[in-house]
């Protein structure tokens, strides 16, 4: 069943089972990707654009439930294909990621790592998540299975971090190019001196671990410039009701956290010394950022 | 068939250079499929329209806006965001090194395979220096007027850059009590017990896009114009009793698998 939507509940993307065994888990997948830096359309006087539709035709705008998909079938022939068709075509997994084998998450090449999501539970209880998440997050296993979502199957490997369940999805194999379907030429004998200059350069650069800051220099020029003419008060504009961005929207995943799991003030109590470091070092970077982006 | 390079870079390590190409390595096998108006199956336009008036805005007369806070926008001119492009350059630059599992799996996008452009020993040099040392190196270049991260790996052989999410881009997971109370030791051992019977190598060539190729079967069933028969998706009951379905799960596990 749907759960009633409030406003401030983020829509999921897809609703299902995971199942492992014969244990079920009910869970609500959401987007892990934000809206990054993004500018949006705007009329001449600042006013937000909207996405519209159109019938050369019949030279018209059209409502939402006048489209339907087609397939191009070629010489302008098109065959309807409507949503409930789609589903029907994989009734179980459209609904459900049977978990049927357990991987080493590090086997998993990294071409094969499409997208993110966050898994939420949502059943009428979370011992079942909570078991699931705490014993991917231990063993370091990654469940594999496939599902279908919007049209579209997908290979996924089911993971835990930091207590929740992430699904990342795979390419599957015939997605990938190789080298081999590049045309790449073929290893010929590596002379050995060569090997050790690479070692040696390699060697010097290495770090500990993986800083997203590292990432951030470039990024963000986009709302630099925009905080700078918004100080100058250049170009700025205000609409009373700006209509919500019609893709990518930013979720709150800790709100719907605190409905599903239990208000995270009894549970920072709970929390073990690892985690309580791992939280401390996480504000600090938000913190080191942000005070980045007040600086710039 | 060998593909076109979209690229071609200097793979600069401290100072040490490569010249390469890049080739994309993902492959779009997607049915796609085009939104039609329903009677007579004419392929629809899309139109920008002003949110207040509804009047279509024509592209030249389309401003771009930063949202700074809901509602309120700083308009971004042509020549500001020209300003902002970077300056062409073929450097592909390793920041640094750091071990492979290091590399958080959410920040990975896009594959691209790198090929020698020339020195085919020097590149697969590299390739094994970097298979050896089990590291990823986190780089960054300039193409098509876009900053790009990535990182930069090998499957032993081959080189290749996967590029990497800006830290904007990815949703910040909250942090949750990990902890499994209420939940007795019985059952967290046998879902250990459960995930390690099923065990098992990544094999990705045991799946493929079965969904796909039903797609493909509808689209050509209902051009044939026959009909189609729709089945009901079913949801599974979310578990009750989960000692039970542990225990009865491993026994089904352990049976198969000496079968």
């Amino acid at each position: 069943m749907p759960e009633p939507q409030d406003n401030h509940t983020p829509r999921a993307f897809w609703s299902g089972t995971i199942t492992f065994g014969l244990v079920s888990v009910p869970v609500d997948l959401y987007s892990a990707r934000a809206q990054g830096e993004r500018t949006r359309m705007l009329a001449r006087d600042g006013t937000p654009l909207k996405r519209r539709y159109r019938c050369p035709e019949h030279d018209r705008a059209l409502d939402d439930e006048e489209i339907v998909r087609g397939y191009d079938t070629g010489g302008g022939r098109f065959v309807v294909v409507e949503d409930e068709e789609l589903a029907a075509l994989a009734p179980k997994k459209s609904r459900e990621i049977d978990l049927q084998r357990f991987v080493e998450r590090q086997e998993i090449p990294a071409a094969y790592f499409n997208r993110a999501y966050f898994l939420l539970p949502s059943g009428d209880t979370n011992k079942a998540y909570r078991l699931l998440a705490a014993t991917m997050e231990e063993t370091g296993l990654a469940g594999i299975g496939t599902f279908v979502m919007r049209g579209r199957e997908y290979l996924a490997a089911i993971l835990g971090e930091g207590g929740l369940l992430r699904a990342e999805t795979l390419r599957f194999p015939d997605e990938i190019r190789t080298a081999e379907d590049a045309g790449l030429p073929k290893k010929k004998k590596v002379p050995a001196a060569a090997v050790t200059t690479w070692k040696k350069a390699i060697a010097k650069l290495v770090r500990k671990s993986f800083d997203p800051d590292d990432l951030d220099e470039e990024s963000g020029a986009l709302r630099k410039l925009a905080e700078r003419k918004l100080e100058r008060g250049k170009d700025v504009v205000e609409v009373s009701e700006a209509p919500p961005e019609e893709v990518g929207t930013v979720i709150d995943l800790m709100q719907v956290l605190k409905q599903r799991l239990g208000s995270p003030e009894h549970n920072k109590k709970t929390r073990s010394k690892k985690a309580k470091r791992k939280a401390r070092t996480k504000t600090k970077t938000r913190a080191k950022r942000n005070a980045k982006r007040k600086t710039a | 068939m060998s593909a076109r390079a979209i690229f071609r870079a200097t793979l600069v390590i401290g100072s040490t250079k490569l010249p390469v190409r890049l080739y994309s390595a993902a492959r779009d096998r997607r049915v796609h499929f085009r939104l039609l108006h329903e009677p007579d199956h004419q392929p629809v336009k899309q139109e920008m329209i002003h949110a207040d008036t509804e009047e279509p805005v024509a592209t030249r007369e389309i401003q771009r806006g930063y949202e700074v806070e809901p509602g309120r926008f700083v308009i971004l001119k042509r020549e500001e965001l020209a300003r902002l492009e970077p300056e062409p350059d073929r450097n592909m630059r390793a920041l640094h090194f750091i071990a492979r599992d290091q590399l958080p799996h959410m920040w990975l996008d896009r594959p691209y395979l790198l090929g020698p452009d020339g020195d085919a020993p020097g590149y697969f040099a590299l390739a094994e220096a970097l298979g050896d040392s089990d590291m990823a190196g986190i780089v960054h270049w300039t193409m098509r007027k876009h900053h790009y991260h990535g990182a930069l790996l090998t499957d032993g052989e081959y080189l290749m850059v996967m590029t990497l999410h800006a830290a904007e881009e990815l949703v910040e997971a909250p942090t949750v009590d990990v902890s499994t109370k209420g939940i007795d030791d019985k059952q967290i051992a046998l879902a250990r017990q459960l995930v390690e019977t099923l065990r098992a190598p990544f094999e990705p060539d045991a799946y493929h896009d079965e969904y796909r190729e039903k797609v493909e079967q509808l689209i050509a069933s209902k051009a044939a114009g026959k009909k189609v028969r729709r089945l009901r998706p079913k949801a599974a009951e979310e578990t009750d009793d989960l000692a039970r379905a542990l225990r009865q799960s491993l026994k089904k596990a352990k049976e198969k698998r000496v079968a």
